[in-house]
């Protein structure tokens, strides 16, 4: 509810801006507020990967003619035009795809690039970032609404509310390392707070290191004392380390209980951090793989 | 002219100068001389005003330095340094050029350059890159701009201040080089004041001589007056004969070649250590 | 020769120019790019002009052209002045800590801005702006013994300045999340994505002017090349000409790093170039670096922006990836010559 009215706000700032601005805004600005299901939307531009990919679980991605380069999926985004990274956009390049409106992740700049572009009359958008599920549901209700396609998100969030509700429930949770990667030099572990500690906890397990929040870089010693059973990571994440195998020979990570038992998990990047329309199935994917090793350890 | 009174320099509690005073007079060579380290680069500092002594006073037309406004005193004195740090490529002329920075109308720079060049007899290099000659062809540019910085229509009495110009060039031109700085004293009343190693070409060029020795004045006097056996004898701790030019009459240093001089310094630390 | 050059540099700054009005990832007919600018400069009547077509030139393109000319033209001419007064042909405003100081100012902001409350967009380039000036005074105060600046010093302090601002932007890099760490990267890749005509006037005061006087120093600045103690002799107030070059240096970079991030190696090669044009006589580098300076930024800008429509590249990865082997070649055939 909080997160509606956050939206509503926006919203109101965002039609008092383009009406008192002095270049022509289109009148149209109004008719866009949407009255009953299925109105017609102008050509998107979105920014940020999880808000391409809700336009697009909406449906309505063959209205989408840009997005930023974070925004890898689904496939046929990743086709479109990019526009840069959602934190370094192009105004022009923006203004060039001639967007009715631009879609944008709150944390979207330069605020000053963003002005160019609300400055020739596009209406600018910005969605609020979020690391829980709740606030996931809330952002695809939020564009629902800017495109009109509630009916469609009403569904996407049963079947979300679903997945999670059917995630089975461990008796002994394992404890979880995540372990964002970036090269073997640069490895990040997820404390508390944080989309990755969210997601372990979603999917029944616990996470490791609990003792910060968000992600920093910590010592080989502190990773064999967390002694975690399984470690988390993203594709991409994975593959800059140079594998799963790699992983388990890392020192510190070699002496823990999960290298031991080679239990290093997986996950999409986006699927697993984005919190987007794809939650639900993230989690029960995650889950899955929790018991997977469950199973795989020896039993006493 | 130039008058520097009672000149005291200490850097950091070490006495680079004591006490020295010394005049130079419009149209007259001074030539300042004496061993390594005996003060003599710092005295010309202190002159040109680049460094304060700890006490004493230098004048300039009765003047204190310190009340002249750079750009006037520059009109007045020029200084040429022992080397020079110029590392990017000039043209020899644009060096020369660079003498003309106190003045700034325009229309006889060119021609005064022309003449300061062939006057140290590198008129024909003029268009050469500075950075590609040797030290003896930089030295004698080095003076040829210095001379342009004194060159000018206005009254004023110049002081030209000399630090070894003759350490990196040949014969010929260490005599051309004298001969040009004294024919600046005797025709355009200029006050010249040159450190020289060589007493021979301070005694042929100079009208009076000043021995520094350990930062004080030793001894000051014509070349007849000062350039004796004994002065040597005192100030360098050498033995010498003294003969008369044929041609100036003035007194000529022969290093003597006994036994009974004794070895300078670094010989007998060197037998030291070979013990 | 040296004429031919002159024409050939304010030619290429005005063909330069008008190719960045003109192109861009929106296409805007050259017609109707000259009919807006005329519209909007007062000479003809614009007619019926496209709010998006005007929005983009206006809005965009102008203060985007006007910044890259005045930065680049501005950091050139800081770089010919940091060479002459350090008497070498490789100095370069970084020297003084300016670039590091900027650094750690919007680090800062970028990763605590925040959390301390100074979040609001102009903190930014303000805090660049007051790194830059900081670090420049230290520098400047730790080289100053008595009423006397060495020049060797200021070079020794500024590597310690340039190393302790280094350790704090470590520290906040250290601190950052990665969308903090993303924006630092970006930020010190530079980018005159976000010029406003707010830039425009605040370069007006704190890049032009001071360029401006510095325009009026070529002479001494000649002078002080032959080393201090000549520069002396010859009448050159020499600690008033340092303060005053480290003034102009501290603002013009201070101002371009603030407006427009971290632009590297244009202070260094620009000034360069123009000696291997026109010799090193500064009454001709200054104002040509001046001129080649403000065409080579323009023109790395208008890489930047055309070369992965619609999307941009960052402009100090443009002006390294040329800049960088193209100066080399330089070096090497100006070696061969025996010019250094």
């Amino acid at each position: 509810m909080r997160n509606v009215a956050m939206f509503g706000l926006i919203f109101s700032i965002g039609c008092a801006k383009s009406s008192t601005s002095e270049t022509k805004a289109p009148a149209k600005v109004s008719e866009t507020i949407p009255v009953q299901a299925e109105p017609k939307i102008g050509p998107l531009v979105t920014l940020g990967g999880s808000i391409t990919e809700t336009v697009f679980a909406l449906g309505l991605g063959d209205k989408v003619v840009g997005v930023d380069v974070s925004s890898l999926y689904p496939l046929e985004a990743t086709k479109l035009p990019k526009v840069g990274y959602y934190r370094q956009v192009s105004a022009e390049g923006v203004i060039s795809l001639a967007p009715k409106m631009v879609i944008a992740s709150a944390s979207s700049g330069p605020k000053d690039v963003l002005e160019k572009i609300t400055n020739v009359g596009i209406r600018l958008e910005s969605i609020p970032a979020t690391k829980t599920f709740a606030g996931a549901k809330a952002r695809i209700q939020s564009i629902a609404k800017l495109i009109g396609a509630e009916e469609k998100a009403n569904e996407l969030i049963a079947k979300m509310d679903q997945q999670i509700q059917g995630v089975k429930k461990i008796e002994t949770p394992k404890k979880v390392l995540f372990i964002y990667a970036r090269g073997a030099g640069s490895l990040n572990v997820a404390g508390s707070k944080n989309a990755a500690d969210e997601m372990i906890r979603l999917a029944g397990g616990v996470n490791a290191v609990s003792e910060y929040e968000g992600y920093k870089p910590i010592n080989s010693e502190s990773i064999v004392a967390a002694a975690p059973d399984v470690i988390l990571m993203t594709s991409r994440g994975l593959k800059s380390v140079g594998g799963a195998e790699a992983v388990t020979q890392l020192k510190g990570i070699s002496l823990t209980p999960a290298a031991k038992n080679k239990a290093i998990i997986e996950v999409d990047d986006l699927l697993l951090l984005g919190f987007g329309p794809r939650t639900g199935e993230a989690v029960t994917d995650l889950a899955a793989k929790l018991n997977a090793t469950t199973n795989a350890e020896p039993k006493p | 002219m130039l008058e520097a009174l009672n000149i005291t320099v200490r850097i950091d509690s070490k006495l680079i100068l004591e006490q020295v005073s010394v005049t130079a007079e419009a149209g007259e060579v001074v030539a300042v001389c004496g061993p390594n380290g005996a003060g003599k680069s710092t005295l010309l500092r202190v002159l040109s005003g680049e460094l304060e002594p700890t006490s004493g006073h230098v004048l300039v037309e009765g003047r204190p330095l310190s009340s002249w406004a750079p750009k006037a005193l520059a009109t007045r004195r020029a200084l040429l340094h022992q080397q020079s740090p110029l590392s990017f490529p000039f043209r020899v002329r644009e060096v020369v050029e660079l003498g003309r920075f106190p003045y700034t109308d325009d229309a006889r720079h060119d021609d005064i350059v022309s003449s300061c060049l062939e006057q140290v007899d590198m008129l024909s290099m003029a268009s050469r890159v500075y950075t590609t000659l040797s030290g003896g062809e930089k030295q004698r540019v080095q003076m040829a701009r210095v001379l342009a910085q004194l060159m000018s229509d206005d009254q004023h009495h110049k002081i030209l201040l000399l630090d070894e110009p003759t350490s990196s060039l040949d014969l010929p031109h260490q005599d051309a080089t004298l001969a040009l700085a004294a024919k600046h004293a005797r025709e355009h009343n200029y006050a010249v004041l040159v450190v020289l190693h060589d007493l021979n070409l301070a005694s042929n060029w100079a009208d009076r001589l000043i021995f520094l020795h350990e930062g004080r004045l030793a001894a000051q006097g014509s070349p007849s007056e000062v350039v004796t056996t004994e002065v040597i004898r005192s100030v360098y701790k050498l033995d010498s004969h003294i003969i008369e030019h044929p041609d100036t009459q003035r007194p000529l240093v022969l290093v003597r070649r006994s036994p009974s001089n004794s070895a300078p310094e670094i010989h007998t630390n060197q037998l030291q250590i070979l013990d | 020769m040296s004429r031919l050059y002159a024409i050939s540099l304010v030619l290429a700054l005005i063909v330069v120019a008008i190719m960045s009005l003109a192109f861009g990832a929106m296409s805007i007919p050259f017609a109707d790019v000259v009919r807006i600018s005329f519209g909007a400069l007062g000479l003809a009547d614009p007619g019926f002009v496209e709010p998006g077509q005007h929005g983009v030139l206006m809005g965009i393109r102008f203060p985007r052209t006007l910044l890259a000319i005045l930065v680049g033209g501005g950091l050139s001419v800081a770089g010919a002045l940091m060479q002459g007064l350090f008497r070498n042909p490789l100095a370069d405003p970084g020297l003084l800590g300016v670039s590091s100081g900027a650094a750690l100012g919007a680090a800062l902001i970028i990763v605590l801005g925040t959390t301390l409350g100074l979040s609001a967009p102009w903190m930014l380039p303000v805090a660049a702006f007051v790194g830059a000036v900081v670090s420049t005074l230290l520098v400047m105060r730790l080289s100053t013994v008595g009423s006397k600046t060495m020049v060797s010093n200021m070079l020794l302090a500024g590597i310690a300045i340039n190393a302790i601002a280094g350790a704090g932007t470590g520290l906040l890099v250290y601190l950052a999340d990665d969308d903090q760490l993303r924006d630092l990267t970006f930020w010190t890749l530079g980018s005159f994505g976000g010029a406003s005509w707010a830039d425009i006037r605040l370069s007006m005061v704190l890049i032009v002017v001071p360029t401006g006087f510095a325009l009026f120093w070529a002479r001494t600045l000649n002078v002080m090349l032959l080393g201090e103690s000549a520069a002396y002799m010859l009448g050159v107030s020499i600690q008033r000409l340092k303060q005053r070059i480290v003034v102009v240096v501290c603002i013009v970079v201070g101002c371009s790093v603030a407006l427009s991030g971290m632009i590297g190696f244009v202070g260094l090669v620009v000034p360069h170039l123009c000696r291997l044009m026109f010799g090193p006589d500064n009454r001709k580098v200054v104002p040509a670096s001046l001129f080649l300076g403000a065409t080579l930024l323009l023109g790395a800008d208008l890489v930047s922006r055309l070369v992965i429509v619609p999307s941009e590249l960052p402009i100090g990865i443009v002006t390294s990836v040329i800049g960088g082997p193209f100066f080399l070649a330089l070096l090497s055939s100006s070696r061969k010559k025996g010019l250094w």
